[in-house]
């Protein structure tokens, strides 16, 4: 359950801390042993009503490995109906109103999902990242109900698997390659995918 | 009741961390043949639970499923997370 806290310290800086404890495993063989943390400290600025830039640093458990995670980003309206997104170093995103009932821009996302493996005795934990590049559109349907439609290309689908994992193991980064010991099993691919979204927003 | 919900959905300006954040999401996405990783699911909701002049609280729980390839030396082609 992601769970946040923001106070506005005053008329440009917000703080937020937030935590989100998390547990993944497989969808039959559901295992407590896939239990995980995250939790951070956020700092946002915003310099101008359109132009914003956050900063933090969040610590993520995940199984043996404790991970420090600095967070960049911004969120900024050059012009009008433009809208520039980035969350670095693992999301940026370029959107243009068209007009009231149509959205429509370009998509890079670090996708990530991690889990424990239950009942198998060579791999007892996945690591799945995604490199994905897309061109999406949202259109407005009836009241504040949208409809998005993603078409992208995976630039890289990488999925490893580990079978015990190193204890207290301490990175700082991202952790886009992996945990940090060599895996028990590897490959990659990728290709094109689709995304059907449905999405409820209380704003434009 | 409802009134007090959108009262509170727009007191809340969902840029916590500077990005739009949505009451609901649901997300479906399918891959090609030669994938690994055949289809992703998601359902993703966000509401403030506190608000004051300059607090708030939200939660955002998530449910995300992962679907793999039958290939796949794991003995389980289906797994989730929830958040």
């Amino acid at each position: 359950m992601n769970m946040a806290w923001r106070h506005q310290l005053n008329k440009h800086w917000n703080a937020a801390i937030f935590s989100s404890p998390s547990i993944s495993s497989g969808f039959v063989n559901f295992s407590s042993n896939g239990l995980q943390w995250s939790s951070g400290l956020m700092l946002a600025y915003r310099k101008s009503p359109v132009l914003t830039y956050f900063l933090g640093m969040a610590y993520s458990y995940q199984f043996s490995n404790n991970l420090l995670i600095p967070i960049a980003g911004l969120n900024w309206s050059p012009i009008s109906r433009v809208n520039l997104v980035a969350d670095l170093p693992f999301r940026g995103q370029v959107s243009w109103d068209l007009n009231s009932k149509i959205q429509t821009g370009f998509l890079y996302l670090n996708n990530r999902f991690t889990s424990y493996i239950p009942n198998i005795q060579q791999y007892n934990y996945l690591w799945i990242n995604e490199r994905n590049l897309s061109w999406f559109t949202n259109l407005k349907m009836i009241r504040n109900w949208w409809l998005k439609f993603d078409l992208g290309y995976s630039i890289s689908r990488e999925l490893y698997a580990y079978d015990q994992l190193t204890r207290h193991s301490w990175q700082i980064g991202s952790q886009l390659n992996g945990f940090n010991q060599d895996p028990a099993y590897e490959s990659s691919s990728k290709g094109l995918f689709l995304q059907c979204s449905i999405i409820y927003k209380m704003k434009k | 009741m409802r009134k007090v919900l959108l009262l509170l959905f727009l007191l809340y300006s969902a840029d916590l961390f500077a990005q739009n954040f949505s009451p609901l999401t649901m997300e479906y996405q399918f891959s090609g043949e030669n994938s690994e990783i055949k289809q992703t699911g998601s359902i993703h909701l966000f509401f403030p639970v506190f608000v004051t002049g300059k607090n708030q609280v939200v939660l955002s729980p998530r449910y995300k499923f992962i679907g793999l390839s039958d290939s796949l030396p794991f003995g389980n082609t289906g797994f989730t997370s929830s958040v």
